[in-house]
């Protein structure tokens, strides 16, 4: 099919403006009268305050207020709550008299400039009686994390599952895979403006979140307000993957605003980002796997531990949405998962992207990858045997997970990545010297949307204007990698409009339809599929009237390039602009056209990635040598945009794996590199060439056939950059991160192994 | 203490403090708001300007460093609305996702440029080491930059 805009590599909408410097994020806004707001963090893990001492805090002239646990409201939450008829465990206040962890919110300085904000919180004094801190699941778990939680400070999951593992017959395979805390560091840090009018008592709040309903959600029910009184508008977010998910700045600079009757700012350091929102949560799992003569799985069991640190926020959700990816990828006739969360005296864990997929994805592909090893298989020959064809059902929820090219993904990808050749030249390296390279790769699959789960649902308006240019209303939260454009190319290529003649705003309160957010990449599937019908519905209004304006039947009529024209005779035609004149000047309909879109559908997209590392054995650093990301889209509506992607997950990926880490004191739970000098991401020169390879077999529901990408790509990345660690070393490692002392530990080991077997 | 230095051309002289930092003097002062601060220490490259014709970072680098010097942030390089030529390649190519890093990162490529008309691909890359993107992979940065540097080249100006 010929389009005029879908997969074409178009700019993201904003580019130009944010090539000079001129698009605004919340931290440069300005409002007349603005406040800054610093919070003040407990400097101990655990702990109770017995005294707080604001005095001199407030005794600093342009301070204008305290904020504390003794005058703000006591209501308990969950951040991750976006409605609030979700069940999940409320746990956490505005601030805590209670100190859970170093970095959880004790006050908060409100004052004329940032600088004056930032001293009068070094004024503040509390005295804290220390608590024992729980800082690991084990020790938690000792206690049931009663000191940290009355109530909810371990929750376990019920047994889920189907079959039955203890009768399912097979060889038995055991593997362990553990994971570390890591931070977003999406580039911009969180910050909020809120402006409140006492007046009116009328709330604006300028947001770069991922959901601003669950927002105002929020601030509604901790702040005892009207929702029709709370504006939360979503601004230009530069790079969230997660970290701007759950809502914690917008109801604490609400609550300022609230109590100052002026517009108040309060935007994170680096280093308050890094402890004060959400890591990706730290894993312990073990999986037990039975396998077949013939190698294919006849059950799998598998444990799964999180630390949720010290509140469970969307903890449990996470462990849940582990189980629900077992079944996407093998066909599995018995599987029996069980999850606990633990609370402990750490930095909250949180939403990071992929939710649950990354980790399932983590445990089920190093195991795979370490029983290929143990039978002396070829990896990729051992999911041939065990892939679910396309169209199967995920036996867990029961619903089709669509064309699911995962042998064409796998197939494709070693053919394109040379993966035989590759193998053969590698066995013949002289393994006797300082480098030393191998080959690994991973399978994986994500959601499109949250169905079967209930709740998922796209409202659009589109309207036309008298000019022929179009305004579209939907509650979209672009992350800063292109659903705008991607959305204002749809609507183009339906009404055969530049993109540019678009008009696209993203989540506003005041003009948006209830809608959860940017959840589950859910974006593409759900919203574009809304805007793809509700353009068509403005497509069919146009016809009709046009066909009213031309004297012809409105099947008569075709459109190109903002105009109507008759079939059979294109010099008879009309421009949307003189539909649009014609039709206010009739006065009895607008050309605009509201539309609730329900998907009945999420297919999972395959994708299969493969990656060649080479290991310096002397100094135990790694080096990305060549990557190759299969992806199944459905259809690339934006291929750069989707390279893009990719190129973003292996960014992340590379960083799981190999160097980063958010470490803490193991005796006082302090962070010991929350800021970027000690916290190292991959940089340009770690980078080789990516190459992307795209599957396009259409989706029956997507908009042009399109399935997820976003949290999809990051999905395999972690466990295809292990195995070929794995595969260059003759190791067996599994416990991220594979950074130097871990990788020189395990070579010394080796050696150690050796020596003992070789008198 | 009275400053004069040059920002984007034009001849400027200010009473500042010395010890405010060059990203806080942009920003509030002069509502130069496209220099980011992401890291605050001189880590991740968002708030890199030019200072006479070199990449910094502008949380580094302090007020009373600027006297007689010449500052030049990215709302200096458009001209009359018109994109500058690495700016435009980075547009084309799409380079630009969430554009956090985007001023500091088409900054330290002009910076590069200025120093080194035709690098090399592995000099791109170094030289950009200094700005995070967690975005894109940067493949679609180097490749602006490339593109950028061969334009610059065909019609002399670098």
């Amino acid at each position: 099919m010929d389009y005029q805009y879908i997969g074409k590599d178009i700019p993201v909408n904003d580019s130009r403006a944010k090539a000079c410097g001129q698009l605004l994020y919340a931290a440069d806004l300005h409002l007349s009268g603005m406040l800054y707001m610093k919070l003040f963090l407990s400097p101990v893990a655990h702990g109770i305050v017995r005294s707080l001492d604001v005095s001199k805090a407030l005794a600093l002239p342009g301070v204008v207020t305290v904020l504390s646990y003794e005058n703000t409201p006591d209501v308990t939450y969950n951040r991750g709550r976006v409605r609030a008829t979700e069940e999940a465990p409320d746990q956490e206040t505005l601030f805590s008299r209670h100190v859970r962890f170093v970095g959880d919110r004790i006050a908060a300085v409100v004052a004329e400039t940032p600088e004056l904000a930032q001293k009068a919180v070094s004024l503040i004094q509390a005295d804290i009686q220390p608590l024992l801190p729980l800082l690991t699941p084990d020790q938690a778990l000792a206690q049931d994390a009663r000191s940290i939680h009355e109530k909810d400070g371990v929750v376990r999951l019920p047994q889920i599952g189907y079959g039955d593992y203890a009768s399912a017959q097979g060889e038995e395979f055991s593997h362990h895979t553990s994971s570390q805390r890591v931070s977003h560091i999406a580039m911009e840090p969180h910050c909020t403006v809120a402006d409140y009018k006492p007046a009116s008592d009328r709330m604006t709040v300028w947001t770069a979140t991922q959901s601003v309903f669950g927002a105002r959600s929020a601030i509604a029910s901790i702040l005892g307000m009207p929702m029709s009184h709370i504006r939360v508008i979503k601004t230009p977010m530069g790079g969230s993957f997660g970290c701007k998910q759950e809502m914690v700045l917008e109801p604490l600079a609400a609550c300022a605003a609230k109590m100052t009757g002026r517009p108040v700012m309060l935007r994170f350091s680096r280093s308050e980002v890094m402890l004060c929102t959400m890591l990706k949560h730290p894993l312990d799992s073990h999986i037990k796997v039975k396998f077949s003569p013939q190698r294919t799985i006849t059950g799998l069991q598998l444990s799964c531990r999180l630390d949720a640190g010290a509140y469970q926020t969307v903890s449990p959700d996470y462990a849940d949405a582990i189980s629900k990816k077992l079944s996407w990828v093998y066909n599995i006739p018995n599987v029996e998962y069980h999850a606990v969360s633990v609370c402990t005296n750490t930095p909250v864990s949180g939403s990071y992207r992929g939710w649950g997929g990354p980790e399932c994805a983590l445990i089920m592909e190093n195991m795979m990858n370490a029983a290929a090893r143990r039978f002396v298989m070829d990896p990729i020959e051992l999911r041939l045997r065990n892939i679910l064809p396309p169209y199967a059902t995920s036996r867990i929820n029961n619903f089709s997970l669509g064309n699911l090219p995962l042998e064409d993904a796998l197939l494709l990808g070693r053919d394109r990545f040379g993966w035989e050749a590759r193998k053969e030249r590698l066995a013949r390296q002289d393994r006797s010297g300082r480098y030393l390279r191998g080959i690994g790769m991973a399978l994986a699959t994500h959601t499109s949307g949250y169905f079967p789960r209930r709740g998922d649902w796209g409202t659009v308006v589109v309207k036309m204007e008298e000019d022929g240019s179009v305004h579209v209303n939907c509650n979209v939260h672009d992350h800063g990698c292109g659903e705008v454009i991607v959305f204002r190319s749809i609507v183009a290529e339906v009404l055969s409009i530049s993109p540019d003649l678009v008009d696209l705003p993203e989540g506003d309160t005041a003009y948006n339809a209830l809608d959860n957010g940017c959840y589950t990449s859910r974006s593409i599937y759900v919203l574009g599929r809304a805007i793809l019908d509700a353009s068509n519905l403005l497509l069919e209004q146009l016809k009709r009237n046009g066909s009213q304006l031309l004297g012809c039947r409105p099947e008569d009529l075709s459109h190109r390039d903002g105009a109507l024209f008759v079939t059979k005779q294109p010099q008879r035609r009309c421009t949307y602009s003189q539909i649009a004149y014609y039709v206010a000047d009739k006065g009895t309909e607008a050309l605009f056209v509201s539309h609730t879109h329900v998907p009945i559908s999420n297919p999972g997209p395959a994708a299969a990635h493969f990656a060649e590392v080479e290991v310096d054995t002397y100094t135990g650093l790694c080096r990305l040598v060549d990557y190759l990301a299969v992806h199944d889209v459905g259809k690339a509506l934006n291929p750069a945009l989707c390279r893009g992607q990719v190129g973003s997950a292996l960014q992340q990926g590379l960083g799981l794996v190999f160097c980063e880490e958010l470490k803490l004191d193991p005796k006082t739970g302090r962070a010991m590199n929350a800021d970027m000098q000690h916290y190292h991401v991959a940089r340009a020169c770690d980078f080789s060439k990516i190459d992307t390879l795209f599957i396009e077999k259409p989706d029956e529901e997507g908009p042009f056939g399109a399935k997820s990408v976003g949290e999809a790509c990051y999905v395999p990345v972690a466990p295809a950059l292990i195995a070929a660690v794995n595969n260059a070393l003759e190791l067996e490692l599994s416990d991220l991160p594979l950074d130097p002392p871990r990788i020189l530990a395990a070579l010394a080991r080796k050696e150690r192994e050796k020596e003992a077997v070789t008198p | 203490m009275i400053i004069n230095f040059v920002l984007n051309g034009r001849p400027v002289s200010r009473d500042l403090l010395p010890q405010r930092r060059l990203i806080d003097v942009l920003r509030e002062d002069f509502c130069l708001t496209g220099a980011k601060e992401s890291c605050g220490e001189g880590e991740c490259g968002a708030c890199t300007v030019l200072l006479d014709g070199r990449a910094v970072h502008s949380c580094l680098v302090l007020a009373g460093q600027l006297e007689g010097h010449a500052v030049t942030t990215i709302e200096g390089m458009a001209e009359n609305g018109e994109l500058d030529v690495i700016q435009n390649a980075f547009v084309e190519h799409v380079a630009i996702q969430c554009g956090f890093c985007t001023p500091g990162m088409i900054m330290s490529a002009k910076g590069l440029l200025l120093q080194n008309p035709d690098p090399s691909e592995e000099e791109i890359r170094i030289a950009l080491s200094g700005n995070i993107c967690r975005c894109s992979g940067y493949a679609q940065i180097v490749a602006a930059v490339q593109d950028a540097a061969k334009r610059l080249r065909e019609v002399g100006k670098a």
